[in-house]
Protein backbone atom coordinates (compact mmCIF):
# COMPACT_ATOMS: atom_id res chain seq x y z
CA UNK A 1 0.00 0.00 0.00
CA UNK A 2 3.20 1.94 0.33
CA UNK A 3 2.60 3.78 -3.00
CA UNK A 4 -1.04 3.87 -3.22
CA UNK A 5 -1.83 7.44 -2.88
CA UNK A 6 0.46 8.03 -5.36
CA UNK A 7 -0.64 5.68 -8.24
CA UNK A 8 -4.08 7.31 -7.58
CA UNK A 9 -2.99 10.95 -7.96
CA UNK A 10 -0.81 9.41 -10.72
CA UNK A 11 -4.08 7.90 -12.83
CA UNK A 12 -6.36 10.98 -11.27
CA UNK A 13 -3.80 13.20 -13.68
CA UNK A 14 -3.21 10.71 -16.40
CA UNK A 15 -6.72 9.45 -17.23
CA UNK A 16 -7.78 13.37 -17.23
CA UNK A 17 -5.04 14.14 -19.73
CA UNK A 18 -5.45 10.54 -21.71
CA UNK A 19 -9.32 11.54 -21.39
CA UNK A 20 -9.14 15.12 -22.33
CA UNK A 21 -10.87 15.42 -26.01
CA UNK A 22 -13.56 12.45 -24.72
CA UNK A 23 -14.14 15.16 -21.95
CA UNK A 24 -14.63 17.98 -24.18
CA UNK A 25 -16.99 15.89 -26.04
CA UNK A 26 -18.69 14.96 -22.90
CA UNK A 27 -19.62 18.26 -21.96
CA UNK A 28 -21.35 18.65 -26.48
CA UNK A 29 -23.05 15.82 -25.56
CA UNK A 30 -24.49 17.11 -22.43
CA UNK A 31 -24.89 20.54 -23.26
CA UNK A 32 -27.12 18.73 -26.12
CA UNK A 33 -29.25 16.50 -23.62
CA UNK A 34 -29.73 19.84 -21.92
CA UNK A 35 -30.90 21.25 -24.24
CA UNK A 36 -32.98 18.56 -25.05
CA UNK A 37 -34.50 18.55 -21.61
CA UNK A 38 -35.38 22.02 -21.16
CA UNK A 39 -36.94 21.85 -24.09
CA UNK A 40 -38.71 19.13 -23.29
CA UNK A 41 -39.63 20.28 -19.71
CA UNK A 42 -41.14 23.60 -21.22
CA UNK A 43 -43.64 21.94 -23.36
CA UNK A 44 -44.77 18.73 -20.68
CA UNK A 45 -44.03 20.28 -17.07
CA UNK A 46 -44.52 24.40 -17.57
CA UNK A 47 -42.08 24.82 -14.45
CA UNK A 48 -38.65 24.50 -14.12
CA UNK A 49 -37.90 21.82 -11.32
CA UNK A 50 -34.95 19.65 -11.26
CA UNK A 51 -36.68 16.68 -10.86
CA UNK A 52 -38.40 17.36 -14.28
CA UNK A 53 -34.85 18.49 -15.48
CA UNK A 54 -33.75 14.90 -14.66
CA UNK A 55 -36.42 13.24 -15.99
CA UNK A 56 -36.03 13.12 -19.96
CA UNK A 57 -32.53 11.37 -19.47
CA UNK A 58 -33.03 9.61 -16.15
CA UNK A 59 -36.36 8.15 -17.02
CA UNK A 60 -34.99 5.18 -19.62
CA UNK A 61 -37.89 3.32 -20.88
CA UNK A 62 -40.97 1.51 -19.85
CA UNK A 63 -41.23 -2.20 -19.30
CA UNK A 64 -41.05 -3.46 -23.28
CA UNK A 65 -43.86 -6.27 -23.78
CA UNK A 66 -43.60 -8.25 -26.32
CA UNK A 67 -46.93 -7.94 -28.57
CA UNK A 68 -47.46 -7.89 -31.92
CA UNK A 69 -48.19 -4.49 -32.15
CA UNK A 70 -44.96 -3.44 -30.09
CA UNK A 71 -41.89 -2.09 -31.55
CA UNK A 72 -38.24 -2.27 -29.39
CA UNK A 73 -37.06 0.83 -28.88
CA UNK A 74 -33.97 2.26 -27.17
CA UNK A 75 -33.94 5.29 -25.12
CA UNK A 76 -32.11 7.60 -26.66
CA UNK A 77 -31.04 9.94 -24.44
CA UNK A 78 -30.53 7.63 -21.58
CA UNK A 79 -28.88 5.20 -23.79
CA UNK A 80 -26.35 8.25 -25.53
CA UNK A 81 -25.59 9.55 -21.97
CA UNK A 82 -24.70 5.73 -20.46
CA UNK A 83 -23.21 4.65 -23.08
CA UNK A 84 -20.58 7.55 -23.63
CA UNK A 85 -20.36 7.10 -19.76
CA UNK A 86 -18.93 3.75 -20.70
CA UNK A 87 -16.60 5.09 -23.80
CA UNK A 88 -15.28 7.40 -21.63
CA UNK A 89 -14.04 5.60 -18.22
CA UNK A 90 -13.56 2.11 -19.74
CA UNK A 91 -10.72 2.54 -22.29
CA UNK A 92 -7.58 4.09 -19.90
CA UNK A 93 -6.74 1.14 -17.68
CA UNK A 94 -6.05 -0.91 -20.32
CA UNK A 95 -4.24 1.92 -22.21
CA UNK A 96 -2.08 2.48 -19.11
CA UNK A 97 -1.41 -0.86 -18.44
CA UNK A 98 0.38 -1.23 -21.87
CA UNK A 99 2.20 2.16 -21.95
CA UNK A 100 5.59 1.33 -22.49
CA UNK A 101 5.16 -2.38 -21.74
CA UNK A 102 4.21 -1.92 -18.14
CA UNK A 103 6.33 1.23 -16.70
CA UNK A 104 3.64 2.25 -14.18
CA UNK A 105 3.22 -1.16 -13.08
CA UNK A 106 6.43 -2.04 -12.23
CA UNK A 107 6.32 0.83 -10.36
CA UNK A 108 3.58 0.23 -8.14
CA UNK A 109 4.81 -2.26 -5.97
CA UNK A 110 1.92 -4.52 -6.35
CA UNK A 111 -1.00 -5.52 -8.56
CA UNK A 112 -3.69 -4.94 -6.00
CA UNK A 113 -1.96 -1.52 -5.61
CA UNK A 114 -2.42 -1.01 -9.54
CA UNK A 115 -6.30 -2.60 -9.40
CA UNK A 116 -7.26 -0.48 -6.64
CA UNK A 117 -5.97 2.68 -7.93
CA UNK A 118 -8.12 2.24 -11.32
CA UNK A 119 -11.09 1.01 -9.47
CA UNK A 120 -10.72 4.23 -7.61
CA UNK A 121 -9.97 6.43 -10.62
CA UNK A 122 -13.13 5.04 -12.68
CA UNK A 123 -15.46 5.98 -9.24
CA UNK A 124 -14.20 9.97 -9.28
CA UNK A 125 -14.69 10.29 -13.49
CA UNK A 126 -17.98 8.94 -12.68
CA UNK A 127 -18.95 11.10 -10.21
CA UNK A 128 -17.09 13.45 -12.11
CA UNK A 129 -19.60 12.77 -15.17
CA UNK A 130 -22.52 13.02 -13.32
CA UNK A 131 -21.54 15.93 -11.93
CA UNK A 132 -21.13 18.09 -14.55
CA UNK A 133 -24.32 17.46 -15.90
CA UNK A 134 -26.09 18.26 -12.89
CA UNK A 135 -24.13 21.03 -13.13
CA UNK A 136 -25.25 22.08 -16.39
CA UNK A 137 -29.24 21.29 -15.71
CA UNK A 138 -28.62 23.74 -12.41
CA UNK A 139 -26.86 26.41 -15.03
CA UNK A 140 -30.11 25.84 -17.18
CA UNK A 141 -32.60 25.94 -14.18
CA UNK A 142 -31.43 29.22 -12.94
CA UNK A 143 -31.29 30.58 -15.95
CA UNK A 144 -35.32 29.73 -16.72
CA UNK A 145 -35.60 30.98 -13.10
CA UNK A 146 -36.21 27.33 -11.87
CA UNK A 147 -36.78 25.81 -8.69
CA UNK A 148 -34.72 22.41 -7.40
CA UNK A 149 -37.74 20.64 -5.95
CA UNK A 150 -41.12 21.69 -6.64
CA UNK A 151 -42.82 23.34 -3.25
CA UNK A 152 -45.71 21.39 -3.37
CA UNK A 153 -43.99 18.20 -2.97
CA UNK A 154 -45.69 17.04 -6.59
CA UNK A 155 -43.37 15.74 -8.70
CA UNK A 156 -44.08 15.83 -12.65
CA UNK A 157 -42.95 12.76 -14.39
CA UNK A 158 -43.01 13.98 -18.07
CA UNK A 159 -45.49 16.45 -16.97
CA UNK A 160 -47.67 13.68 -15.79
CA UNK A 161 -48.21 14.35 -11.48
CA UNK A 162 -47.31 11.16 -9.66
CA UNK A 163 -47.02 11.61 -5.90
CA UNK A 164 -45.14 12.34 -3.02
CA UNK A 165 -41.71 10.93 -1.97
CA UNK A 166 -39.05 11.67 0.59
CA UNK A 167 -36.33 13.82 -0.21
CA UNK A 168 -33.91 11.06 0.67
CA UNK A 169 -35.80 8.76 -1.83
CA UNK A 170 -35.76 11.21 -4.56
CA UNK A 171 -32.15 11.58 -4.46
CA UNK A 172 -31.66 7.62 -4.63
CA UNK A 173 -33.95 7.12 -7.10
CA UNK A 174 -33.28 10.03 -9.83
CA UNK A 175 -29.11 10.63 -8.62
CA UNK A 176 -27.64 8.02 -6.03
CA UNK A 177 -29.09 4.39 -7.97
CA UNK A 178 -28.05 5.72 -11.52
CA UNK A 179 -24.96 6.89 -10.20
CA UNK A 180 -24.56 3.12 -8.48
CA UNK A 181 -25.20 1.33 -11.05
CA UNK A 182 -22.92 3.39 -14.04
CA UNK A 183 -20.07 3.07 -11.61
CA UNK A 184 -20.97 -0.81 -10.91
CA UNK A 185 -20.76 -1.66 -14.85
CA UNK A 186 -18.09 0.93 -15.11
CA UNK A 187 -15.93 -1.18 -12.94
CA UNK A 188 -16.81 -4.18 -14.43
CA UNK A 189 -15.84 -3.17 -17.73
CA UNK A 190 -13.06 -2.23 -16.67
CA UNK A 191 -12.34 -5.76 -15.51
CA UNK A 192 -13.36 -7.53 -18.45
CA UNK A 193 -11.19 -5.16 -20.51
CA UNK A 194 -7.88 -6.23 -19.36
CA UNK A 195 -8.84 -9.78 -20.31
CA UNK A 196 -10.89 -9.06 -24.06
CA UNK A 197 -9.27 -5.64 -24.72
CA UNK A 198 -11.18 -2.80 -23.92
CA UNK A 199 -13.47 -2.38 -27.40
CA UNK A 200 -15.16 -6.17 -26.39
CA UNK A 201 -15.24 -4.87 -22.95
CA UNK A 202 -16.84 -1.63 -23.84
CA UNK A 203 -19.79 -3.63 -26.61
CA UNK A 204 -20.22 -6.34 -23.84
CA UNK A 205 -21.17 -3.27 -21.50
CA UNK A 206 -23.36 -2.12 -24.26
CA UNK A 207 -25.23 -5.45 -25.25
CA UNK A 208 -25.94 -5.57 -21.22
CA UNK A 209 -27.69 -2.05 -21.58
CA UNK A 210 -29.48 -2.98 -24.62
CA UNK A 211 -30.65 -6.64 -22.31
CA UNK A 212 -31.64 -4.09 -19.40
CA UNK A 213 -34.08 -2.71 -21.66
CA UNK A 214 -35.48 -5.09 -23.42
CA UNK A 215 -35.82 -7.52 -20.20
CA UNK A 216 -37.33 -5.96 -16.87
CA UNK A 217 -35.16 -8.17 -14.48
CA UNK A 218 -33.55 -7.45 -11.02
CA UNK A 219 -30.11 -8.79 -12.36
CA UNK A 220 -30.09 -6.77 -15.50
CA UNK A 221 -28.17 -3.34 -13.64
CA UNK A 222 -29.18 -1.14 -16.41
CA UNK A 223 -32.96 -1.24 -14.87
CA UNK A 224 -31.90 0.56 -11.80
CA UNK A 225 -30.97 3.74 -13.96
CA UNK A 226 -34.59 3.80 -15.49
CA UNK A 227 -37.01 5.42 -13.48
CA UNK A 228 -39.64 4.51 -15.57
CA UNK A 229 -38.74 0.87 -14.40
CA UNK A 230 -38.80 1.72 -10.35
CA UNK A 231 -41.62 -0.19 -8.48
CA UNK A 232 -42.72 3.24 -7.37
CA UNK A 233 -43.61 4.71 -11.04
CA UNK A 234 -44.13 0.96 -12.63
CA UNK A 235 -46.70 -0.33 -10.13
CA UNK A 236 -44.01 -3.51 -10.34
CA UNK A 237 -42.46 -4.45 -7.22
CA UNK A 238 -39.65 -6.10 -9.57
CA UNK A 239 -36.98 -2.76 -9.53
CA UNK A 240 -36.64 -1.02 -6.38
CA UNK A 241 -34.55 1.42 -4.72
CA UNK A 242 -33.69 -0.96 -1.72
CA UNK A 243 -32.70 -3.60 -4.50
CA UNK A 244 -30.69 -1.76 -6.57
CA UNK A 245 -29.09 -0.18 -3.45
CA UNK A 246 -27.69 -3.64 -2.35
CA UNK A 247 -27.05 -4.94 -5.67
CA UNK A 248 -24.89 -2.00 -7.31
CA UNK A 249 -22.45 -1.67 -4.32
CA UNK A 250 -22.17 -5.62 -4.26
CA UNK A 251 -21.14 -5.11 -8.04
CA UNK A 252 -18.95 -2.71 -7.46
CA UNK A 253 -17.38 -4.29 -4.53
CA UNK A 254 -17.14 -7.93 -6.80
CA UNK A 255 -15.61 -6.16 -10.01
CA UNK A 256 -12.66 -5.18 -7.32
CA UNK A 257 -12.60 -8.42 -5.80
CA UNK A 258 -12.25 -10.60 -9.52
CA UNK A 259 -10.28 -7.68 -11.00
CA UNK A 260 -7.57 -8.48 -7.77
CA UNK A 261 -8.23 -12.27 -7.71
CA UNK A 262 -7.80 -12.57 -11.77
CA UNK A 263 -5.12 -9.99 -12.37
CA UNK A 264 -2.96 -11.70 -10.01
CA UNK A 265 -2.43 -14.21 -12.60
CA UNK A 266 -2.20 -12.03 -15.89
CA UNK A 267 0.15 -12.02 -17.69
CA UNK A 268 1.18 -8.60 -19.03
CA UNK A 269 2.42 -9.58 -22.74
CA UNK A 270 2.11 -6.89 -25.53
CA UNK A 271 -0.93 -5.41 -26.94
CA UNK A 272 -1.86 -6.55 -30.35
CA UNK B 1 22.05 -8.11 -5.08
CA UNK B 2 21.83 -12.27 -5.78
CA UNK B 3 19.13 -13.62 -8.66
CA UNK B 4 18.48 -17.27 -8.45
CA UNK B 5 16.21 -18.18 -11.33
CA UNK B 6 15.20 -22.23 -10.15
CA UNK B 7 13.86 -24.30 -12.76
CA UNK B 8 11.52 -21.44 -14.78
CA UNK B 9 9.25 -22.78 -17.22
CA UNK B 10 6.71 -20.84 -19.61
CA UNK B 11 3.94 -22.17 -21.81
CA UNK B 12 1.93 -19.74 -23.15
CA UNK B 13 -1.47 -22.19 -24.96
CA UNK B 14 0.62 -25.38 -26.01
CA UNK B 15 3.99 -23.49 -26.68
CA UNK B 16 6.96 -23.81 -24.12
CA UNK B 17 8.53 -20.17 -24.41
CA UNK B 18 10.84 -21.26 -21.23
CA UNK B 19 11.99 -24.02 -21.04
CA UNK B 20 13.12 -25.03 -17.70
CA UNK B 21 15.63 -22.23 -16.66
CA UNK B 22 18.17 -21.77 -13.83
CA UNK B 23 20.31 -19.35 -13.63
CA UNK B 24 22.14 -17.39 -10.83
CA UNK B 25 23.16 -13.63 -11.25
CA UNK B 26 25.23 -11.13 -9.02
CA UNK B 27 25.33 -7.51 -8.53
CA UNK B 28 28.28 -5.25 -10.44
CA UNK B 29 27.95 -7.90 -13.53
CA UNK B 30 26.50 -7.85 -16.61
CA UNK B 31 24.50 -10.76 -17.98
CA UNK B 32 23.76 -10.97 -21.78
CA UNK B 33 21.16 -13.01 -23.15
CA UNK B 34 22.03 -13.92 -27.08
CA UNK B 35 19.32 -15.67 -29.11
CA UNK B 36 17.29 -15.02 -32.33
CA UNK B 37 13.93 -13.55 -31.92
CA UNK B 38 11.06 -15.47 -30.52
CA UNK B 39 13.73 -17.41 -28.64
CA UNK B 40 12.76 -16.15 -25.20
CA UNK B 41 15.13 -13.82 -24.07
CA UNK B 42 12.46 -11.02 -23.82
CA UNK B 43 10.44 -13.92 -22.16
CA UNK B 44 12.62 -14.15 -19.35
CA UNK B 45 12.90 -10.44 -18.92
CA UNK B 46 8.93 -10.26 -18.64
CA UNK B 47 9.17 -13.22 -16.10
CA UNK B 48 12.07 -11.68 -13.47
CA UNK B 49 10.82 -8.00 -13.65
CA UNK B 50 7.13 -9.32 -12.92
CA UNK B 51 5.39 -8.38 -15.85
CA UNK B 52 4.67 -12.79 -16.73
CA UNK B 53 3.89 -15.70 -14.23
CA UNK B 54 6.07 -18.75 -14.65
CA UNK B 55 4.04 -22.13 -15.60
CA UNK B 56 6.30 -23.50 -13.00
CA UNK B 57 10.13 -22.98 -11.10
CA UNK B 58 10.69 -19.65 -8.80
CA UNK B 59 12.58 -16.44 -8.50
CA UNK B 60 14.23 -15.52 -5.37
CA UNK B 61 16.34 -12.16 -4.95
CA UNK B 62 18.62 -11.95 -2.17
CA UNK B 63 16.38 -14.57 -0.96
CA UNK B 64 12.86 -13.52 -1.10
CA UNK B 65 10.81 -15.56 -3.60
CA UNK B 66 8.94 -13.58 -6.23
CA UNK B 67 4.96 -14.26 -6.11
CA UNK B 68 5.30 -14.53 -2.53
CA UNK B 69 7.54 -11.95 -0.80
CA UNK B 70 7.21 -9.26 -3.80
CA UNK B 71 5.70 -8.94 -6.87
CA UNK B 72 7.85 -6.45 -8.60
CA UNK B 73 11.40 -6.33 -7.65
CA UNK B 74 12.37 -3.55 -5.36
CA UNK B 75 14.52 -0.82 -7.74
CA UNK B 76 14.10 -2.09 -10.60
CA UNK B 77 14.47 -0.71 -14.10
CA UNK B 78 13.58 -1.97 -16.97
CA UNK B 79 13.47 -0.92 -21.51
CA UNK B 80 11.64 -3.79 -22.64
CA UNK B 81 11.06 -3.75 -26.89
CA UNK B 82 9.55 -0.12 -28.50
CA UNK B 83 8.76 2.21 -25.26
CA UNK B 84 5.53 3.92 -25.82
CA UNK B 85 5.11 6.87 -23.68
CA UNK B 86 2.21 9.79 -23.98
CA UNK B 87 2.28 11.29 -26.81
CA UNK B 88 0.90 14.76 -25.76
CA UNK B 89 3.39 15.14 -23.29
CA UNK B 90 6.97 16.28 -23.74
CA UNK B 91 9.93 13.76 -22.79
CA UNK B 92 10.43 15.59 -19.58
CA UNK B 93 7.08 15.29 -18.56
CA UNK B 94 6.61 11.79 -19.21
CA UNK B 95 9.31 10.72 -17.15
CA UNK B 96 8.14 13.17 -13.92
CA UNK B 97 4.68 11.75 -14.62
CA UNK B 98 6.26 8.04 -13.99
CA UNK B 99 8.49 9.27 -11.19
CA UNK B 100 5.20 10.73 -9.69
CA UNK B 101 4.20 7.16 -8.23
CA UNK B 102 7.74 5.93 -6.16
CA UNK B 103 8.19 9.47 -5.34
CA UNK B 104 12.04 8.75 -5.17
CA UNK B 105 13.62 10.95 -7.41
CA UNK B 106 13.26 14.78 -7.98
CA UNK B 107 13.45 16.96 -10.98
CA UNK B 108 16.94 17.24 -11.16
CA UNK B 109 17.54 13.61 -11.65
CA UNK B 110 15.04 13.36 -14.21
CA UNK B 111 16.79 16.04 -15.97
CA UNK B 112 20.29 14.08 -15.29
CA UNK B 113 19.11 11.13 -16.87
CA UNK B 114 17.76 13.14 -19.65
CA UNK B 115 21.33 14.83 -20.58
CA UNK B 116 22.53 11.58 -19.88
CA UNK B 117 20.93 9.61 -22.67
CA UNK B 118 21.85 12.88 -24.71
CA UNK B 119 18.30 14.81 -24.80
CA UNK B 120 17.65 17.63 -23.85
CA UNK B 121 15.22 18.41 -20.71
CA UNK B 122 13.96 21.63 -21.69
CA UNK B 123 13.08 20.49 -24.93
CA UNK B 124 9.45 21.76 -25.47
CA UNK B 125 8.73 19.50 -28.08
CA UNK B 126 5.92 15.76 -27.59
CA UNK B 127 6.80 13.05 -27.70
CA UNK B 128 4.50 12.38 -30.49
CA UNK B 129 7.31 14.24 -32.48
CA UNK B 130 10.24 11.80 -31.18
CA UNK B 131 11.96 10.11 -33.59
CA UNK B 132 12.83 6.33 -33.24
CA UNK B 133 15.75 6.93 -31.87
CA UNK B 134 14.94 9.60 -29.62
CA UNK B 135 11.81 7.41 -28.07
CA UNK B 136 14.64 4.97 -27.71
CA UNK B 137 16.67 7.54 -25.79
CA UNK B 138 13.66 8.02 -23.17
CA UNK B 139 12.91 4.82 -22.47
CA UNK B 140 16.52 3.93 -21.38
CA UNK B 141 16.17 7.38 -19.24
CA UNK B 142 13.26 5.97 -18.29
CA UNK B 143 14.49 2.64 -17.11
CA UNK B 144 18.15 4.63 -15.28
CA UNK B 145 16.60 7.79 -13.59
CA UNK B 146 15.32 5.42 -10.13
CA UNK B 147 18.77 4.88 -10.03
CA UNK B 148 17.75 0.85 -10.18
CA UNK B 149 19.72 -2.20 -8.64
CA UNK B 150 18.76 -4.16 -11.15
CA UNK B 151 18.57 -2.96 -14.75
CA UNK B 152 16.66 -5.32 -17.42
CA UNK B 153 16.91 -3.98 -20.76
CA UNK B 154 15.72 -6.30 -24.00
CA UNK B 155 17.62 -4.63 -27.50
CA UNK B 156 18.83 -1.34 -26.09
CA UNK B 157 20.65 -0.17 -29.08
CA UNK B 158 17.40 -0.54 -31.28
CA UNK B 159 17.20 2.72 -33.68
CA UNK B 160 20.25 4.53 -31.93
CA UNK B 161 22.58 6.31 -34.29
CA UNK B 162 26.23 6.19 -33.56
CA UNK B 163 26.44 8.59 -31.02
CA UNK B 164 23.34 7.28 -29.52
CA UNK B 165 25.53 3.53 -29.11
CA UNK B 166 28.19 5.20 -27.53
CA UNK B 167 25.82 6.72 -24.86
CA UNK B 168 24.51 3.84 -24.25
CA UNK B 169 27.46 1.58 -23.79
CA UNK B 170 28.93 4.07 -21.21
CA UNK B 171 26.05 4.12 -19.36
CA UNK B 172 25.80 0.57 -19.12
CA UNK B 173 29.48 0.52 -18.13
CA UNK B 174 28.42 3.44 -15.63
CA UNK B 175 25.57 1.24 -13.97
CA UNK B 176 27.96 -1.92 -13.57
CA UNK B 177 30.77 0.34 -11.64
CA UNK B 178 27.85 1.58 -9.61
CA UNK B 179 27.36 -2.12 -8.81
CA UNK B 180 23.87 -2.57 -11.00
CA UNK B 181 22.99 -5.86 -11.49
CA UNK B 182 22.70 -5.71 -15.54
CA UNK B 183 20.31 -8.06 -17.87
CA UNK B 184 20.80 -7.40 -21.52
CA UNK B 185 19.75 -8.91 -24.55
CA UNK B 186 21.19 -7.95 -27.78
CA UNK B 187 21.21 -9.10 -31.28
CA UNK B 188 25.04 -7.73 -32.27
CA UNK B 189 27.23 -10.48 -30.98
CA UNK B 190 30.12 -8.23 -31.12
CA UNK B 191 28.33 -5.74 -28.75
CA UNK B 192 26.93 -8.65 -26.64
CA UNK B 193 30.86 -9.81 -26.14
CA UNK B 194 32.49 -6.38 -25.44
CA UNK B 195 29.99 -5.39 -22.93
CA UNK B 196 28.48 -8.14 -21.20
CA UNK B 197 30.46 -10.27 -18.23
CA UNK B 198 28.39 -13.48 -18.85
CA UNK B 199 26.79 -14.67 -22.11
CA UNK B 200 23.76 -16.92 -22.02
CA UNK B 201 22.80 -18.74 -25.48
CA UNK B 202 18.97 -18.98 -25.82
CA UNK B 203 17.43 -21.36 -27.98
CA UNK B 204 13.94 -22.39 -28.01
CA UNK B 205 13.38 -21.60 -24.53
CA UNK B 206 16.63 -23.00 -23.32
CA UNK B 207 19.47 -20.90 -21.58
CA UNK B 208 22.97 -22.44 -21.99
CA UNK B 209 26.37 -21.01 -21.39
CA UNK B 210 27.85 -18.93 -24.11
CA UNK B 211 30.72 -17.57 -22.14
CA UNK B 212 31.68 -17.18 -18.50
CA UNK B 213 33.08 -14.22 -17.12
CA UNK B 214 36.16 -14.28 -14.12
CA UNK B 215 34.92 -13.77 -10.91
CA UNK B 216 31.40 -13.60 -12.14
CA UNK B 217 30.50 -17.10 -9.97
CA UNK B 218 29.52 -18.04 -13.41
Amino acid sequence: MRHLPNLILYDIRFSFRQNRIKWLFAAVIQLFLCIRTFDEVSFYAGSYDLLSELWPVMSGAREYLLAEDSSFQLPAYWFLFHAYLFFLVGFYPAAELHLGNGQALIRTCSRKNWIISKWISIIINTVLYYGLYLVLLLAGNMFHGGVLIPGNGIIRLGGIPVFSRSRWDLLAAFVLLPLFMSVALGEMQVVISLFVGPVLAFMAILGYMIASVFWMHPLLAGSYSMLYRQDWVSGRPVISVATGMLLCPALIIFALAAGILMFQRKDILPAV
Amino acid sequence: MVIHIENISKKIREATVLDHVSLCMESGNIYGLLGRNGSGKTMLMRVICGLVRPSEGRITIDGAQQWKDFAYPADLGMLIETPVFLPDFTGYQNLQMLSSIRKKIKGKDIREALIKVGLDPDDKRNTRKYSLGMRQRLGIACAIMENPRLLVLDEPFNGLDTDGCERMQNIILEEKRKGTLLILACHNREELENLSDVIYRVEQGRFSLYRAGAGTGV
